[in-house]
């Protein structure tokens, strides 16, 4: 503070200090929840991953790379990356072309934008586990109103969350009924924040259909709104959980195995805490992978 | 955006023609859901693509979850846990925004970064120590009582970096000579908190709030790994444990009865807090 | 009832001085304002009295109780902000009560509905409701307590900021550029019923501007400030009439000072661009001065003469009561006249002498001090005009 030697009077040096106390005081009870419930914990799985621990065992070794070098030699872990990245190279760009397809349609006319809205938001909203055990009314292979409807198109009926070939994307398909309200709502936020001038410009500038409009000015405009909606749909699908463990729990021979529930098996089922510490920091640098690409590939989009 | 003059009454009707379909195909499922509840065992049974039901088994359907399926309780328990994350996240989050929105202090140097860094940290990251630690420390066992297991639900999101951070931007558009001249109306900067800063952030509190209930009332991951005393079940938990309960049996009528009563007051939640969403857009997600 | 004594005040914000070295008096019951250009430190100083900033040096004494350094809740002073700071949540009348709620109620009594419980609390609010409605029943506000600030216009929002500073009842009151949010002419009539309040009230007003016209109008005294110096503090008549020096000649007064490079002749004569008046107290050996000559102590002569300066109108703004000529000079100085109303104007282009007014005329010294005194007006020329 005193850069030029200035000496501050020691009143206002007090009062400083009792400023900076009054923080210290308001900043505790957070600093101290944030260390314990996420810094402490983020690090632990960090050492635990590095040991022979599980739960129950009284001593601790140091195990090297072991648990990384099991981990990478289980072709559990190996299907189940490769589904997992399956399911999000699906889901999110599906989602997000819906997502975008639906705000433009609903910010396109003045008339039950409200309405539209909270309607394509709510798979969203509603408690996914209570929503996947509806999917699996819908898609029964007896009493589905899905299959009821293949049957009398005369098309052959499916028992899809068992047939192995089509589990996977089925559940891709209620993650794309999940994701898409949420792209659509940032969208048509980002849509609103397109000054109207901007539209005006491009048609005196002789923008006069609807696709150049878009490609002139919307595209670019929602630049950042695309990044971040592409980030936060590539970690939601990436741990996609809930339809996994309610539906298919994996099955059928591992079609719907993913990263998240060989997580928690491995971590809360069978206890095997090293193994599941070192399958979380693997799991973390593939998100980190995932991100890092999804920023660099996209900046260029988002800075003009 | 204003309405273009080259949009006609033609491309009105179609933008509605569109949306309606899609509007029916994203509500399939919640009206399938409903109605499926209204049905008998055997209605159901019969299958088809029917929605509306031939023989009423509402009754039966509902009694079931209200008096043979604790249903009550979980949704007493999920109002529990997700109204204690609320109240905590606020209680913790306000008063550290505030010291770094408007407080001279040097520990906001890294203090700020370091919320930042808690934000990029992934859900499943922390559980597995956290786990540990209530196991080792007893917090959860077979014998904990209620304490024990709401504790174990609450504490892991007492703390919101998210809360953190969007009250701070929020609190550093509170204009300084607000802050002054409460000061000169006596205030403490603890009154301040509450009284100025809060009340100024409603909007943004309350998106952040209904974020908040509506990811915690969903949530499976953590109640997953955590509640072993069925009595404790948050609604998710609940459900699934009605479906093993249930296992074989079809019963699909009070199954849907049960998901209509975890589904409806989270969208009710929803819809009342809907105007406030704008403010809170970017909270969403994991 | 208490005056405030502002005692070698120094502040700086890193490197920067802010304050270097005031001093100022405040009596108790007066209407003082500071005013000076943004940035010459007169909101600090209003901070520093309020304890919402301390100062690094020096005492501030509000009545005989030292406050430099007490919190600003100990303070005892109310203040009026610039943006008026209304809590945007509460009613008018909610807003004027928070200072009695923070002194009156503890924080067992605030709590939201429970505070309600206590015994006791009612009759503690019922008073403070009282007291609310007396104080807004003196700023004319009764009718509308129960508006929102978004509900209110600027002067009605002014006059909300205006009951929390008073409804404490304490004897001094600070305003931080108070009407600079006002229109032109509702700052006018809340200039007039601030004169009033301070009659009514008796209360020590120390007021912040950077609008000269308003600090002249509504003062008992101003205190010119400059660079985070005080330049000179006086009545406003002294102010205008003698100030200091350049700085405050050229802030005060609506149209800008005339000033012409002068020399001493012998006898204490000064010579400007042709005209020669006496002053007293002149040394001879004085070199670099600038005589100042307000426009309005010019006057249109009929023909060139011996006390006129002669220039080619270059200029004329008529506003009705008045207007401004603007004169080009020999030598390509540049005069500016205020011309009375009633007075034919003259035309742009045409030659048109001026005589100053006898009794009239600043001297300035090279180093901007004003230095010595123009001669009284002597019977003969008094005759001429």
């Amino acid at each position: 503070m005193s850069a030029a030697g200035l000496a501050i009077s020691p009143a206002a040096a007090a009062r400083d200090r009792r400023e900076a106390l009054t923080a210290w005081l308001f900043s505790l009870p957070a600093l101290a929840l944030l260390s314990v419930m996420l810094l402490l914990p983020a690090l632990a799985v960090f050492f635990v991953a590095f040991t022979d621990w599980q739960l129950g065992n009284n001593s601790i070794h140091f195990a090297g790379t072991a648990n990384f070098e099991s981990v990478l030699k289980d072709p559990v872990f190996w299907t189940s990356l490769r589904n997992t990245l399956v399911y999000a190279v699906v889901v999110v760009p599906a989602s997000m072309a819906l997502g975008l397809g639906l705000a433009l349609l609903v910010n396109a006319g003045p008339s039950l934008r409200g309405f539209y809205g909270a309607v394509f938001f709510l798979p969203f909203t509603a408690s996914l586990v209570a929503m996947a055990l509806v999917w699996q009314i819908l898609l029964h292979p007896t009493i589905g109103p899905v299959n009821a409807l293949l049957a009398m198109a005369g098309l052959p009926t499916h028992n899809f969350l068992h047939d192995p070939n089509l589990a996977l994307p089925t559940l891709m398909v209620i993650g794309i009924w999940q994701l898409s309200g949420y792209a659509m709502l940032l969208n048509l936020a980002g849509l609103r924040a397109i000054p109207p001038d901007l539209y005006e410009a491009a048609r005196m500038d002789g923008a006069r259909g609807a696709w150049s409009r878009f490609t002139l000015v919307t595209w670019p405009q929602l630049g950042p709104t695309t990044l971040f909606v592409f980030v936060v749909s590539s970690m939601t699908a990436l741990q996609v959980f809930e339809t996994v463990a309610v539906l298919t729990k994996g099955q059928p021979a591992r079609r719907t195995e993913v990263m998240l529930y060989t997580i928690y098996n491995e971590g809360f089922v069978f206890l095997r805490t090293n193994y599941a510490a070192a399958l979380m920091i693997i799991f973390l640098v593939v998100l980190c992978g995932v991100m890092l690409l999804n920023v660099l590939t996209l900046e260029k989009r988002v800075h003009y | 955006m204003a309405r273009r003059p080259d949009q006609g009454r033609g491309s009105a009707i179609l933008r509605h023609a569109v949306l309606a379909l899609a509007t029916l195909v994203f509500c399939i499922p919640f009206i399938w859901m409903l109605l499926t509840s209204f049905k008998s065992r055997p209605d159901i049974f019969n299958g088809g693509i029917d929605p509306w039901p031939r023989q009423w088994g509402i009754v039966e359907n509902y009694s079931r979850i209200l008096f043979d399926v604790p249903m009550p309780r979980y949704l007493l328990n999920g109002a529990i846990v997700c109204l204690g994350i609320m109240a905590l996240q606020i209680l913790v989050a306000a008063p550290v925004a505030y010291a770094l929105a408007k407080l001279k202090f040097r520990a906001a140097r890294w203090l700020l970064p370091l919320i930042v860094v808690a934000l990029a940290i992934p859900a499943f990251l922390p559980t597995l120590p956290l786990y540990l630690a209530f196991r080792l420390t007893g917090l959860i066992s077979s014998s904990s009582g209620a304490f024990g297991n709401y504790a174990a639900l609450i504490l892991p999101f007492s703390i919101s970096a998210f809360g953190v951070f969007l009250l701070r931007q929020h609190f550093k558009s509170v204009p300084d000579e607000l802050v002054h001249a409460a000061r000169l109306d006596g205030m403490s900067d603890w009154s301040i908190v509450w009284r100025v800063m809060v009340p100024h952030a409603r909007p943004a509190i309350v998106a952040f709030c209904i974020f908040s209930v509506v990811a915690h009332w969903n949530d499976l991951f953590w109640p997953l790994i955590v509640i072993s005393d069925n009595t404790y079940a948050t609604p998710p938990i609940g459900i699934i444990a009605f479906v093993n309960e249930s296992v074989g049996g079809g019963d699909y009528g009070p199954l849907m009865a049960a998901a209509t009563a975890v589904t409806l007051p989270i969208i009710a939640v929803y819809l009342l807090g809907q105007r406030f969403m704008a403010d809170g857009m970017a909270l969403m997600g994991k | 009832m208490a005056g405030v004594a502002v005692t070698n005040v120094r502040k700086s914000f890193g490197a920067e001085p802010v304050l270097a070295d005031v001093s100022l008096d405040i009596r108790d019951g007066e209407f003082l304002s500071v005013l000076g250009p943004s940035g010459c430190g007169k909101s600090t100083l209003l901070k520093l009295i309020a304890g919402l900033d301390i100062a690094d040096s020096g005492e501030i004494r509000v009545g005989d109780r030292v406050v430099s350094g007490v919190d600003a809740r100990r303070h005892d002073v109310a203040m009026v902000f610039q943006s008026y700071a209304l809590y945007p949540h509460l009613s008018a009348g909610r807003n004027i009560a928070v200072p009695l709620e923070m002194q009156r109620l503890n924080g067992f009594r605030r709590l939201p509905l429970l505070g309600r419980l206590l015994p006791g609390t009612g009759r503690i609010r019922a008073g403070i409701r009282a007291d609310v409605e007396a104080t807004a029943a003196q700023v004319r506000l009764s009718h509308l307590l129960d508006r929102l600030p978004r509900q209110l216009s600027g002067g009605e929002r002014q006059r909300v900021a205006i009951a929390r500073a008073l409804v404490r009842r304490l004897s001094v009151l600070l305003m931080d550029e108070p009407l600079s949010n006002l229109d032109a002419q509702l700052r006018v009539a809340m200039r007039g019923e601030l004169a009033e309040l301070h009659r009514r009230t008796g209360l020590t007003i120390i007021f912040v501007t950077h609008d000269q016209a308003e600090a002249m109008s509504i003062s008992s005294r101003v205190a010119v400030m400059m660079k985070g110096r005080l330049q000179q503090v006086a009545e406003p008549r002294v102010l205008y009439d003698r100030p200091d020096n350049l700085a405050v000649a050229a802030f005060v007064g609506d149209t800008p000072i005339n000033l012409l490079p002068a020399r001493v002749l012998a006898g204490g004569t000064v010579e400007a661009a042709g005209v020669r008046l006496a002053f007293d107290g002149v040394p001879e050996t004085a070199a670099g001065l600038q005589m100042g000559i307000r426009p309005e102590w010019l006057r249109p002569a009929d023909a060139a003469a011996a006390d006129t300066w002669t220039g080619v109108v270059t200029g004329v703004e008529y506003f009705g009561a008045e207007a401004v000529v603007r004169l080009e000079l020999k030598g390509g100085h540049s005069m500016t006249v205020r011309w009375d109303g009633d007075w034919a104007l003259p035309a742009t282009g045409k030659a048109q002498p001026v005589r100053i007014k006898p009794g009239r005329g600043l001297l300035f010294a090279a180093s901007g001090d004003r230095i010595g005194e123009v001669r009284p007006a002597d019977a003969g020329l008094a005759v001429a005009i």
